[in-house]
């Protein structure tokens, strides 16, 4: 058979397959590093261009695999998201060289890892394939220390909730929690996430986005504590040196503490000289072209998971980043095409390197900016002070506080307008501009934008209060990826919500999960819930649907 | 009294709501902290993942209440009706449960450390992947009757070091359950699945074994004296350093089994399947092994004295070494 005809063949199958736009998506993130939502885009994508991209990209069948694990790290859904690589890398591994030869062989393909086989399975005797069977005594001592620092159930959650998807607490979800038991939980999330950093990282999100998210980082803290034996008895993954490893180690620690609010002293401490391989860091940062930055994107894809890296603390973005790392981190696609033979040699390793070398260099801005902040702070109590020294005490405190909490207010508001400046910019998809500064352009596009909270947190706290237009925007988060826009009101304790797509949305399907969404929510001030799908541009309603909503 | 009364009774500083009626309740998430709810009749009650620290619960009728993922350390369960309940992921660490009617219970991946089980009827209940460390399930004559596992689902349960002294565990599945040091003596265990369980070092003296599956489990040093194993299935396993003086394992399946340095002393091991088991070094002084199948089994410097072997199948054993039945060495 000719190369052409294989060609042919992989692409004719691709294409027919059911999950084209997801198949699309997926590659031209592998080809480009970067996530693409707009479905316009995806439909117009040719599926030929795309797979012989990757595969020039990626040549030889274990970097393609390595690709595809590593964005399958990175994006939510991850059950959906692997059977759809399962079908890439099926057609697409006919084209490569070793795959014809191993064949001969009888070679087994690498097959990236299903939790819904194990799911649907609970009987298959998991310790045989695992690779924890070789010494079961390490899981009963895990779950052991696991359960005396920690409520069984809220880890299942948890860990459900970390690799399949939101607990809802649904009897469905109920049911298939019953169905696998926390060993079997706790073997997928080892498999599912090959470095102990990775696995504490994603969890670390995943419970502070979960309901009670103290409770749950409680949980999470146990359970990575717990589950560490787990990775000292298998080889860690390769990392080129030592010191990489502590790099690693600090940045995910500080993005830890960058999560959440009042935790700056945390990783003060680390940074208060400079350390020797920040220039490196640095100038490597600069020379990259950095099609691998956009992968740190791959964060807010379509999912409801939708997690930011970084949801405040955005302060370096106006002085210490300087303009060329912004207009480095913006889409050079082009650019990235001439420098593509070199890099994507080492596209997963570098990729990995590159990203933890990123988020230091976040941290190292943000405690120069924390530094800044805590000056500014002293010098204008110290101000108010020597300005009301004839005052009475208290009075004096009162000033003192009001002032300073004025400061954080208004630079709260910047900060959140810095971020809606470049969420604008992301979602637009425009170019940055190495001469423009970032203050122009939040005013600029803050005049065409309303405002909003865009921390994710702040957002499901308006959302629980029935504030409709935070409702609005966290539907629309996981609905239009799917080309659906979302309108609701509420009225007399019941929550109006339009569903506008073209053509109309299935009404059980698209129901039932906006229904779930908002049962997760718990909103308080809502008795029911109507939900209505329209054509978009079109008044008539073409179906509806009424729940009571009764949270738990 | 329905539960708001109840919770907000219980915010004023009352602790006493002994013998109330709260059928079918919701209380979940409640937080009822030391409260006494003794002989309550709470059947049904959805208490999912509330605080139920050191709850008096003693003799209350908790019959299908859901208690998943509640906190019931220290709670008093003494003789408490929990048939049916779902304590899915429960934290039950210390409490106390004697005489607690736990049949057909949900115990999935609870946390039952320390937790005193005596005379608990646990028939039937589901205890996947749960954590019995330290938990007290012992038989004690006139005071408390044997703990009653009959075909409970202990797949995958922690019960290390535990004692089980007497308990009926007949056709219950332990596969890949963790039974290290775990004191079993007299237990029933007829018909059992033991597949992939790890019982080393494990305490089983007199325990019944007939019949039960033990594929794949690791029997390592366990003290089996007077044990029962006849028709048990123990293809392959590794019973090496094994005490086993008078057991009774006739008609057991022994193939490819690891018994070398086993103390089988006057074991009765009549129409045994020995065949290609390892046998160096064992002890088989006064043994029966009449009709045993030991064919192409290895026997190097077993100890055999007065063996009648006359009846056995011998057909390729390996004797180097042995002391033969007559005091000579082979060679």
């Amino acid at each position: 058979m000719s190369v052409t005809s294989i060609l042919n063949e992989v692409v004719q199958n691709l294409e027919e397959s059911p999950n084209l736009i997801r198949i699309k998506k997926v590659m031209f993130c592998a080809c480009k590093g970067k996530w693409e939502n707009d479905h316009i885009k995806l439909k117009n994508m040719s599926v030929e261009t795309l797979v012989k991209e990757l595969y020039w990209k990626t040549q030889k069948i274990d970097k393609l695999y390595k690709v595809f694990e590593k964005i399958l790290s990175k994006i939510n859904k991850k059950t959906e998201y692997s059977l759809v690589i399962n079908t890439i890398l099926e057609q697409v591994s006919k084209l490569y060289l070793e795959v014809k030869d191993a064949k001969k062989d009888d070679i087994e393909i690498p097959r990236l890892m299903n939790s819904i086989d194990l799911m649907q399975n609970p009987n298959q005797p998991v310790g045989q394939q695992s690779i924890l069977s070789q010494d079961s005594r390490i899981l009963f001592e895990v779950r052991f220390k696991l359960m005396q620092h920690s409520n069984p159930l809220k880890v299942k959650i948890l860990i459900f909730s970390a690799i399949e998807r939101e607990f809802n607490f649904s009897s469905q979800d109920w049911l298939q929690l019953r169905s696998i038991s926390l060993d079997q939980l706790l073997e997928q999330l080892v498999q599912t996430f090959p470095t102990f950093s990775a696995l504490e990282c994603h969890v670390k999100k995943v419970s502070s986005y979960l309901d009670k998210s103290d409770e749950m980082l409680q949980v999470a803290t146990a359970l990575i504590e717990s589950i560490k034996p787990l990775y000292k008895t298998q080889p860690i993954h390769p990392s080129p040196s030592q010191d990489l490893e502590n790099r690693n180690k600090i940045a995910v620690e500080m993005s830890h503490s960058n999560n959440r609010v009042g935790q700056e002293e945390l990783y003060q401490p680390m940074f208060t000289q400079e350390s020797p391989n920040y220039r490196a860091v640095y100038q490597s940062f600069q020379q990259s072209n950095l099609s691998e930055i956009e992968t740190l994107h791959l964060m807010e894809v379509d999912g409801y998971h939708s997690l930011k890296p970084f949801p405040d603390h955005n302060y370096q973005l106006s002085d210490t980043i300087d303009s060329d790392l912004i207009s480095g981190c913006s889409g050079v696609s082009s650019e990235c095409d001439e420098n593509s033979d070199q890099q994507n040699q080492e596209l997963p390793d570098s990729l990995f390197q590159l990203e933890i070398e990123i988020e230091q260099q976040i941290h190292q801005s943000v405690t120069f900016a924390i530094s800044q902040m805590k000056t500014i702070l002293k010098d204008l109590e110290v101000e108010v002070e020597s300005r009301l020294q004839d005052y009475p005490e208290e009075v004096r405190k009162a000033t003192q506080y009001k002032t300073l909490k004025q400061f954080m207010h208004h630079f709260q508001d910047q900060i959140i307008e810095f971020d809606q400046a470049l969420s604008y910019m992301e979602t637009t998809g425009r170019e940055f501009h190495g001469n423009n500064n970032l203050d122009e352009r939040s005013a600029e596009s803050s005049a065409n934008y309303v405002v909003q909270p865009h921390n994710q947190n702040q957002m499901m706290e308006l959302a629980k209060r029935g504030n409709s237009q935070a409702i609005t925007t966290l539907i629309n988060q996981s609905l239009n990826p799917r080309g659906i826009n979302t309108l609701t009101t509420v009225r007399n304790g019941c929550l109006h919500v339009f569903l506008e797509s073209e053509p109309v949305s299935s009404k059980e399907s698209t129901a039932q999960f906006v229904h779930k969404k908002l049962i997760f929510l718990k909103i308080k001030s809502i008795q029911s819930i109507k939900i209505y799908g329209r054509k978009t541009g079109d008044k008539a309603i073409v179906w509806a649907q009424e729940f009571a909503y009764n949270h738990i | 009294m329905d539960e708001t009364m109840l919770l907000e009774q219980y915010q004023t500083g009352e602790k006493n709501f002994q013998g109330i009626n709260l059928r079918n309740a919701e209380l979940s998430y409640a937080d009822l902290i030391s409260a006494n709810l003794s002989r309550a009749d709470l059947q049904g009650t959805n208490l999912v993942l509330a605080y139920l620290n050191e709850v008096n619960f003693s003799r209350a009728n908790l019959m299908n209440a859901k208690l998943c993922g509640a906190n019931l350390n220290k709670a008093n369960l003494n003789g408490a009706n929990l048939r049916d309940a779902d304590l899915q992921g429960a934290m039950l660490q210390g409490a106390d449960f004697r005489k607690a009617n736990l049949a057909l219970a949900i115990l999935m991946d609870t946390n039952l450390i320390q937790a005193d089980l005596r005379g608990v009827n646990l028939q039937g209940a589901d205890l996947r992947g749960a954590c019995l460390r330290g938990a007290n399930l012992r038989y004690e004559r006139r005071i408390y009757e044997s703990v009653n596992l009959r075909g409970a689902d202990l797949r995958g349960t922690d019960l290390q070091g535990v004692n089980l002294t007497g308990a009926d565990l007949t056709k219950a599945n332990l596969s890949g359950a963790n039974l290290s040091e775990a004191v079993l003596r007299g237990a029933i265990l007829t018909h059992a699945n033991l597949t992939q369980a790890n019982l080393q070092s494990a305490f089983l003296t007199e325990v019944d074994l007939s019949g039960a599956n033990l594929v794949g489990a690791n029997l390592k040093k366990v003290k089996l004296e007077r044990g029962i194993l006849t028709h048990a299935q123990l293809p392959g396993v590794e019973l090496c350093d094994a005490i086993l003086p008078d057991a009774k394992l006739s008609h057991a399946n022994l193939t490819h089994a690891d018994l070398s340095r086993v103390n089988l002393v006057r074991a009765d091991l009549t129409r045994t399947d020995l065949s290609s088991a390892h046998l160096t070094q064992a002890d088989l002084t006064d043994a029966s092994l009449a009709r045993t199948n030991l064919r192409n089994a290895n026997l190097s410097y077993a100890y055999l004295t007065r063996v009648e072997l006359s009846s056995a199948s011998i057909i390729g054993v390996q004797l180097y070494g042995a002391i033969m039945p007559n005091g000579e060495i082979h060679d």
